[in-house]
């Protein structure tokens, strides 16, 4: 009985002491950390879609999709007038840097300081006719929550949003072009 | 002759016990190793461990601050817990946590990979995901069979040792 006790207190202990290192921990960090009381995920929507059918439904309820023949054109076109279109990669920087769509802007959903302090405005203020979001691929929700991000935080109208739902990896396969690095 | 049987008898029980405590300590060795290496990669990528734990929707409804805490808190457990096996304080305690933590994620797992495979009709071994281990996307089956081995593993680590038994047994017998 003692020792049940001693071990259930040995286990509080360590619960508390790792909550201290992870909140410890995630305000040191200059980017990449988690906003404790932050909704990343929409209150009103318990559980992420396990799968491409899940997202697919939900995405296409709220936002326009397009595939990659639609995004390769949107991005031909930006090519030609920057004001058109912009390409936002809701990757993280790692994914970005590794390869992503030629012009396309870093907007990693889940670095709050960047994409809070720096992107919104920025963003808000775009003369810029169309935004084109993109993930990793359509098993990936980033690019959904980015939408709504634009949507409801910065204010951008929906109607200016395309998700482009196949991401990176249909962008691959279809032989789009790509570039490396932080810089445009 | 009696007193020969009974002196091998306890030279016997004591080379079992000392490798009985060989192997509890090389399995604390072992889990210690493996969660160090699954906690230290999910605390160098929390925002990536959050989605992962979302997908699971283990705290659907739930105010959103309980999820990002336990974004935060969950990979230092297991980086603490690992510690502490690996130096072989509170082993038993450590073991014993994270064979809780495994036996509810590794039913986390399960029913996460028999969505995808009920949702997209794919066979139920070809079914890849991001567990949100710290280990990338793995293949379901593996993950399922890597789990029961760390469970193997951390049960392993939990078992009394037996100076530590011998140790109650004697203090039992003071206190009669």
């Amino acid at each position: 009985m003692i020792a049940a006790v001693h071990g259930l207190l040995r286990l509080l202990l360590l619960g508390a002491a790792a909550l201290a290192c992870g909140l410890l921990a995630n305000a040191l960090r200059t980017s990449g950390g988690i906003e404790v009381l932050r909704d990343y995920f929409g209150s009103g929507e318990p559980g992420a879609p396990s799968a491409a059918g899940g997202l697919r439904e939900r995405a296409g309820a709220e936002f326009v999709l397009i595939g990659v023949r639609d995004a390769l054109r949107s991005w031909s076109a930006s090519r030609v007038d920057p004001t058109l279109v912009l390409f936002l990669d809701a990757r993280g920087r790692a994914a970005f840097e590794g390869g992503r769509v030629p012009g396309a802007v870093l907007a990693d959903y889940y670095d709050p300081p960047r994409i809070l302090t720096e992107f919104a405005p920025l963003l808000a203020a775009a003369p810029v006719s169309r935004f084109v979001v993109y993930c990793e691929s359509d098993e990936c929700e980033d690019g959904f929550l980015l939408c709504r991000f634009l949507r409801d935080s910065v204010g951008v109208d929906p109607s200016r949003i395309r998700l482009f739902l196949g991401g990176m990896r249909a962008w691959r396969r279809a032989g789009g072009p790509l570039a490396k690095g932080l810089l445009p | 002759m009696k007193a020969s049987r009974a002196g091998n008898s306890a030279a016997g029980s004591g080379t079992a016990g000392a490798s009985a405590a060989r192997g509890a300590r090389l399995a604390a060795l072992a889990l210690g190793g493996v969660f160090c290496a699954f906690g230290f990669e999910k605390v160098r990528a929390p925002a990536e461990f959050l989605k992962a734990l979302h997908g699971y929707a283990i705290l659907p409804g739930g105010p959103p601050f309980l999820e990002n805490a336990s974004a935060l808190a969950l990979p230092w457990f297991e980086l603490l817990c690992g510690a502490l096996l690996i130096a072989g304080v509170w082993r038993r305690t450590a073991a014993l946590a994270l064979l809780g933590l495994l036996v509810a994620f590794t039913l986390a797992v399960l029913q996460r990979g028999l969505r995808i495979a009920g949702e997209t009709g794919a066979c139920i071994c070809s079914v890849r995901f991001d567990c949100g281990c710290g280990s990338g996307p793995v293949p379901f089956c593996a993950k399922l069979i890597e789990n029961s081995a760390l469970m193997l593993l951390a049960v392993l680590a939990g078992l009394p040792s037996p100076t530590c038994a011998r140790g109650r047994a004697r203090r039992s017998a003071r206190a009669r």
